[in-house]
């Protein structure tokens, strides 16, 4: 809603009933998800505040700074305080030490997310001249971390019965 | 255990690779930023995720228990690996509650660790009760990944009836031959004083009656009334059970009862036994003791209500289960035709019949309309007429609703019994 009042601002009416449309959206799926304990909810309405600010991100031009990794990191936080709050009404009763528990993963990752998005940030700053090979490289490289986040999942999870 | 990833772990994945190909193509350093975050997570959950190992074992602190106590499912459980939310749901039949719906309960354990839970169960109703399933979930730190199983512990609890307190019960009319506790009706060798009568030859001197004797010209003796045992058959009718708005039935009421009475005969040395006269016929003939005590009462927790519309007389039940000058106490609500007839079969042969009707109309809520209020009605002055069947037959019928203890009921039908002998009905 902030993204559609900023494009309000912006005096962009198209950006605003667009992003202000996928705000509701999302907030529909969130609430829908939380409040009949449908966890897919929480992927949709996760893709559907991503949308959001892809075409907030394609009417008002490349944006480079904080903004962008914070977006990324309060995207991991509604997606984990969300199933946080599913997990935690399942059980009817449960020790405290698993919400300290929860608290500090949740801390840690949040924190090193952040640090990490940064990093990209930093990394994405640098002059490259445009080029079919660079192009390939950045491809490649894609392709490359997908391949150690399926190696690994396969490793940790496909191995074990 | 059958592992589960979380649906925002595909979530992540999908919208990361989309945002990480969106922006090599596109050329928008942005999308890769913004999916960085959530393509880490996935990274960090494929890390975290491992197997608890996670066994169990159930059972029960006891396997007998009386309504209204609690009893504890006990969980031992131990991991070889981490179990960081580790979470248990017992499935609990009918007739038993748990503290909370699922009876649901969330813990930790650490790699290694053993620990032991205690459900408590409440014992509501009384009857055999197989606890179900018991199912498990155990997640890593955040929650990316679930293990589950299901087990079946196999655990039977027997709960039986909380038995009504009874200080007096019915006399009966006929005594037995046996020694007990009961003052019976004719003269022979016993305490209580009976009659005095003039000597015979044969009769013992020491029951002579002196000071009378003195100040007559023939001896006389006392006779006295011998203790004697007697027989009483529990009828429980299981046609018909109507539910209440809580767990109580009218078969509930009846079984209750059937113990209380049962245990206050028993005690006294008297041979009990009881029918089940329903859609399936159970019996177990008289007999007295701690070992008939158990019998019965193992008997009453296979007690049901079977609907059938067969036709069924007192001529399907053994002879053996109803010896002679028994006595016959009916729990029942009077409400199917079949038990009705029985009774008054029964009293036409001879027997000693005594009536404990569980009231229908505490189970029976009428609505507010004109014609189901007169339809009530109607249906209460149908009952009167029933009643008045049995009494006139000599069989006191004595009503005993939910908020009375039976022992008022019981009153009802040693006052109507008194009455009735000195009106020789």
């Amino acid at each position: 809603m902030g993204i559609a009042g900023h494009s309000l601002a912006l005096n962009s009416s198209e950006l605003a009933v667009t992003t202000g449309g996928l705000a509701l959206l999302a907030l529909f799926l969130l609430l829908t998800g939380l409040i009949l304990a449908w966890g897919a909810g929480i992927g949709w309405a996760l893709a559907a505040l991503a949308t959001l600010y892809l075409s907030h991100l394609y009417f008002s031009g490349p944006i480079i700074g904080l903004e962008v990794s914070l977006v990324g990191v309060g995207l991991l936080l509604v997606g984990e305080l969300s199933q946080w709050s599913l997990d935690s009404r399942l059980s009817w009763r449960f020790e405290r030490s698993l919400c300290a528990s929860r608290a500090i993963g949740l801390i840690l990752l949040v924190a090193i997310a952040l640090g990490v998005a940064l990093l990209a940030q930093l990394a994405s700053e640098v002059r490259v001249a445009g080029s079919l090979g660079t192009v390939a490289s950045g491809t490649a490289a894609v392709v490359g971390l997908l391949a150690l986040i399926a190696t690994v999942g396969l490793w940790r999870v496909g191995s074990r019965p | 255990m059958t592992r589960r990833p979380s649906p925002r772990l595909r979530a992540y994945l999908v919208i990361g690779a989309t945002g990480l190909l969106a922006g090599v193509v596109l050329g928008r350093p942005e999308l890769v930023i913004m999916v960085t975050p959530l393509l880490l997570a996935v990274l960090v959950g494929f890390a975290l995720t491992e197997d608890p190992g996670l066994s169990l074992t159930a059972s029960l602190d006891r396997n007998r228990s009386i309504e209204d106590e609690e009893v504890h499912v006990v969980l031992d459980l131990s991991t070889n690996g981490s179990a960081h939310w580790l979470e248990v749901a017992i499935s609990v039949p009918a007739g038993l509650a748990a503290p909370g719906a699922l009876a649901l309960l969330g813990f930790q354990l650490a790699k290694g660790e053993q620990r032991q839970l205690a459900i408590g169960l409440e014992c509501r109703r009384w009857g055999v009760f197989r606890i179900g399933q018991l199912a498990v979930r155990a997640r890593d730190r955040l929650g990316f990944f679930s293990y589950e199983t299901v087990l079946d512990p196999q655990l039977s609890l027997r709960v039986y009836p909380r038995p009504e307190v009874l200080r007096r019960a019915i006399r009966p009319a006929d005594t037995q031959v046996f020694s007990g506790n009961e003052v019976a009706r004719w003269h022979g060798d016993g305490v209580e004083f009976a009659d005095v009568r003039i000597y015979a030859p044969g009769d013992q001197v020491r029951r002579v009656n002196w000071r009378l004797s003195s100040q007559r010209p023939e001896l006389h003796i006392n006779e006295l009334h011998p203790e004697r045992n007697t027989d009483v058959v529990i009828f429980l009718d299981t046609f018909s059970e109507l539910p209440g708005s809580d767990d109580t039935t009218t078969l509930v009421m009846a079984v209750r009862a059937a113990n209380g009475i049962a245990n206050h005969y028993l005690r006294r040395r008297d041979r009990v036994g009881v029918i089940g006269f329903g859609g399936t016929l159970r019996w177990l003939v008289p007999a007295m003791g701690l070992a008939q005590s158990y019998r019965i009462m193992d008997s009453l927790l296979d007690t049901q209500s079977v609907l059938s519309y067969a036709w069924k007389g007192i001529e399907v039940i053994p002879p053996r289960t109803l010896p002679p000058k028994a006595l016959v106490v009916a729990l029942s609500p009077l409400l199917d035709h079949r038990t009705v007839e029985a009774l008054l079969d029964l009293r036409a042969r001879g027997f000693d019949v005594a009536v404990v009707e569980i009231g229908p109309e505490g189970f029976v809520q009428p609505s507010r309309r004109a014609p189901d209020t007169v339809a009530y009605r109607l249906w209460l002055l149908q009952r009167e007429p029933l009643r008045y069947r049995y009494q006139r037959l000599g069989v006191p019928v004595a009503r005993w609703s939910r908020d009375q203890p039976l022992e008022a009921a019981l009153e009802e039908v040693r006052e109507f019994r008194r009455y009735a002998r000195r009106a020789l009905v």
